[in-house]
């Protein structure tokens, strides 16, 4: 699970820094895998001022300019158009590795003429594409680090990336919010309030919804929008940007925001091109032998009982899994329907390993998404869509009810101080579980509708405990099982082994550990071989433990 | 006479070995010897010529005995001198070499790991490689269809055509031990569990056959306290270091809550790891207070008990000890690895002595 800096700011108010979070996170059992600042590169790159810039006497496009740098004045030659008298420049000099140009600049003669570093252009430093003239800057000191530079004025240039890896038990840490929150509970920033939307429906949308009988167990709820007269097209800047840098490929406006609440809120989304989609949305089980051609254009054949999604052409989207190419949107598509359903995490399970389908949307549905937020998600992708699109927005769609998954726990602050080992005052395990999104009736603690994980008083302790910090537990001795000194524990056979063992090596022979398999001709040979010591999945043919 | 005395007398003296020597007295003094047959005449001599030749005749025996004798011993005190002068031995010679066999190192870890926990009080309990596919994931909280059954790649045992009921596996953990030895001692206990474990996974770092080594410790009031100092006493015993730097820290396993993770400070410079300095963390050690259920599962009153569980891999903390790069090596019974990486037969780890040399 990958986030930018900026983008976790979204949702934590901190002044922390990258690696105060990055501590913090793999400590709270949010365990960071790497951390890739792209600030690091730039660091060698210092600022200067170009006092001169003459035409270069044997080479048209060269200037030869009188640059003002850390090192006092040097000659660099430039062939850049804007070269010239009077503008803040970045400078390599030499030594130091270019990115862009995968080069280390040195000290060379261009035409005749000495040149001691070189002027970057944006591309160059890999900040983007820009290469038509060298970076001109609006401000910055002479010598000044050019990281240091940008981290004051331009900071989402040099946005951190932070890595992260997942438990099963932590769907909610899928979502850049979730990871913010643990984040604020543990005293890092304040968790800003998520912004509702509130939105009214100018028409009866032409598309509705309805769930089969048998598939309500796999799919409660199914809620959407209809949005008609939208212009797709590339996403916002600052959208692509943050895609871009946790490795996501923008697309186009309408897939891009599907992909962006997938990872900001873990709540995949799918969109369908309206103008595709025959009558009406219904949500069942395959019959077994439907074929569709998915987004990934490769075709699925389903078995029966797979949950799909049909209109009147038929199959159209694997649920949960993977939509179909047919109603998938476009550049040209105008009208939408906007879907946010909660899907069974154990059918999505069973489903998506025999269609061997690994898409965000199956990795986050059987963990579990917040079945509580299903409505929720329709509008938040809706605001966003018609906020940077345009479109007239319809009535809200819903299929079925929004599970009921709450459940309370007792909390015994004595059972939590007991079990952990270390003080924790009660007012601060409320408090703890309080910011974690848990509501306190007296000692009862009601879970949150996105923690499909705690099921249960212990689960209750490791929340506490982790916020806590499990540096802070000081060891404590383990008293002896009986006092005084111990006892041999060996049984009589393990003493016997661990003798037979050494006196073997004594005797001169060196002791192998092999592997416990064996091929069945050679298992026969020792009086093995049977059915009972046969492997079903070996990992090559000669494997059946003797 | 004189001829004789002077005869023999030569011959003897030119005598190379004790076989002439003996010839020469057979042939002198023997039942036909020349003096011998010399001393019959005697018989008919007069008494006149007896009283001369006889003492004449005695003494020159005499003589030539005397001569034979001495030439005997001088022969013998030249053979001694000649076997002195061969026959010597240079007691300052080192021993001769006997061929040294040796343990292998994940026999000579796990009696590390179990002299340190036996002196806490920990015993050593065993169980089935192949489990059932209850006691190695539904007891230990590990349902069906969850994410973290799928992620261990289990080895399935095969079942005859039909045959519905749930399919054995071989073990991949340890874990079902510590079930296994709740439900037959009940609380309070104190076991490590090692043995061989099974993931279907081949690579540098993953050999589908690994060891490993559980413990379990419940009891009225066993706190993570209490665990945190257990794992450190163990990582400081284990390596034989007085400081380490050791971090614990908030993680998820199925059949603990709460869970944690210990990883231990290393380096990785120059391409080698040294454990206890340097910029990097190293796993070691997953861990965590027993999860209720687990405790049920094994027959034990989660609200009378509780306590805390822990798991390493053997092949991994004897590799990151002695320097040992590939895993995949341990198994493949090459006489040069287990030559080089094995251990002496006396070398037994004990508290007292030191765990390794």
């Amino acid at each position: 699970m990958k986030f930018t800096l900026s983008w976790l700011k979204r949702h934590l108010d901190t002044t922390a820094s990258v690696d105060e979070i990055a501590e913090a996170l793999t400590d709270l059992g949010l365990e960071v895998e790497g951390v890739v600042n792209p600030v690091e590169k730039l660091r060698a790159f210092t600022i200067g001022k170009v006092k001169e810039a003459e035409k270069h006497p044997d080479a048209d496009k060269l200037k030869v300019c009188q640059v003002e740098t850390r090192d006092g004045m040097q000659q660099i030659i430039c062939g850049a158009p804007n070269a010239r008298e009077g503008i803040t420049v970045v400078i390599a000099h030499p030594g130091v590795y270019v990115p862009g140009i995968d080069t280390t600049i040195g000290v060379g003669k261009i035409r005749g003429i000495e040149s001691h570093g070189m002027m970057a252009s944006e591309r160059e430093l890999e900040l983007s594409e820009e290469h038509d003239g060298i970076i001109e800057l609006p401000s910055g000191e002479v010598g000044q680090s050019f990281a240091d530079w940008l981290a004051d004025h331009d900071p989402a240039r040099v946005d951190p990336v932070i890595e992260i890896a997942i438990t099963p038990n932590r769907p909610d840490a899928l979502a850049v919010r979730g990871v913010a929150r643990d984040l604020a509970a543990r005293g890092l920033g304040k968790l800003k309030p998520l912004d509702t939307p509130n939105i009214d429906g100018d028409f009866q949308s032409s598309v509705t919804v309805t769930v089969d009988a048998d598939t309500q167990d796999g799919c409660p709820v199914f809620c959407g929008r209809m949005i008609r007269g939208v212009t797709n097209g590339p996403s916002p800047q600052w959208l692509q940007d943050q895609l871009k840098a946790i490795g996501l490929r923008p697309i186009s406006f309408l897939v891009d925001v599907t992909n962006w609440f997938t990872y900001d809120l873990n709540r995949p989304l799918h969109v369908f091109d309206v103008d595709k989609v025959a009558g009406n949305l219904r949500v069942h089980r395959a019959k077994g032998g439907e074929q569709i051609v998915a987004l990934d254009d490769k075709t699925y054949t389903l078995s029966a009982g797979q949950m799909v999604i049909s209109d009147d052409n038929g199959v159209e989207s694997i649920a949960g899994i993977m939509g179909g190419a047919a109603t998938g949107c476009t550049a040209e598509t105008v009208n939408v329907f906007v879907e946010s359903a909660y899907w069974d995490p154990v059918q999505i399970a069973y489903a998506g390993r025999a269609l061997k389908i690994n898409s965000d949307a199956r990795y986050r549905f059987e963990r579990g998404v917040d079945p509580a937020f299903t409505p929720e998600g329709v509008d938040h992708a809706v605001r966003m869509i018609t906020d940077h699109a345009g479109g007239e927005v319809s009535n809200f769609i819903q299929a079925g009810r929004v599970p009921d998954t709450s459940r309370a726990y007792r909390l015994e602050p004595a059972r939590v101080i007991s079990l952990v080992g270390m003080e924790i005052p009660e007012s601060e395990q409320r408090q703890t579980l309080t910011a974690l999104g848990f509501k306190l009736e007296g000692d009862m603690v009601q879970v949150p509708s996105w923690r499909p994980d705690v099921r249960g008083q212990a689960d209750l302790v490791e929340e506490v405990a982790r916020i806590a910090s499990l540096t802070k537990l000081q060891g404590k001795p383990l008293a002896r099982a009986t006092a005084g000194v111990p006892k041999p524990i060996l049984t009589p056979m393990q003493a016997r082994l661990r003798a037979a063992r050494r006196t073997t090596a004594a005797l001169g022979y060196n002791e192998c550990v092999t592997y416990s398999f064996i091929d069945s001709t050679a298992a026969a040979l020792f009086g093995g071989g049977d059915d009972a010591t046969m492997l079903e999945n070996p990992i090559s043919s000669d494997s059946s433990p003797s | 006479m004189d001829d004789l005395k002077a005869k023999y007398l030569g011959l003897i003296g030119e005598a190379s070995d004790e076989a002439t020597l003996e010839d020469l007295r057979v042939q002198a003094l023997g039942k036909k010897g020349e003096i011998s047959l010399q001393m019959r005449e005697l018989g008919r001599m007069t008494p006149e010529e007896r009283q001369t030749a006889g003492p004449a005749l005695n003494a020159l025996k005499n003589e030539i005995n005397s001569a034979l004798a001495a030439k005997k011993e001088a022969l013998g005190d030249a053979a001694l001198d000649q076997r002195l002068r061969g026959e010597w031995l240079d007691v300052t010679l080192p021993g001769r070499a006997r061929r040294q066999g040796t343990i292998h190192p994940i026999s000579q870890v796990t009696e590390e790991v179990t002299a340190i926990f036996a002196d806490m009080g920990f015993r050593v309990a065993e169980g089935p490689q192949i489990e059932s596919d209850w006691y190695n994931f539904d007891a230990l909280n590990i349902p069906g269809h969850h994410p973290a059954r799928a992620e261990m790649d289990t080895f399935y045992m095969h079942r005859a055509e039909g045959d519905e009921r749930p399919p054995s596996v071989l073990r991949t953990h340890t874990s079902p031990v510590q079930i296994r030895s709740m439900e037959s001692t009940g609380a309070p206990t104190r076991i490590i569990c090692p043995g061989r474990v099974y993931r279907a996974d081949y690579d540098q770092t993953h050999t589908p056959m690994f060891h490993q080594v559980e413990g379990l410790a419940i009891d009225k009031d066993i706190s993570m306290a209490n665990l945190k100092w257990v794992l450190e006493e163990f990582v400081k015993a284990y390596f034989e270091v007085d400081n380490v730097d050791i971090r614990f820290r908030a993680s998820h396993f199925p059949f603990t809550e709460p869970s944690a993770e210990v990883d231990i400070r290393c380096s990785w410079e120059g391409g080698t790891l040294k454990v206890g300095e340097g910029d990097d963390w190293l796993e070691i050690l997953g861990s965590g207070m027993v999860h209720p259920k687990v405790l049920e599962a094994g027959g034990i009153d989660p609200t009378q008990w509780q306590g805390f569980a822990f798991g390493m891999g053997i092949d991994r903390i004897a590799m990151l000890k002695y320097g040992i790069p590939d895993l995949r090596a341990f198994f493949d019974s090459d006489l040069r690895w287990l030559r080089h990486y094995g251990f002496s037969a006396l070398d037994v780890p004990t508290l007292d002595g030191g765990l390794s040399r």
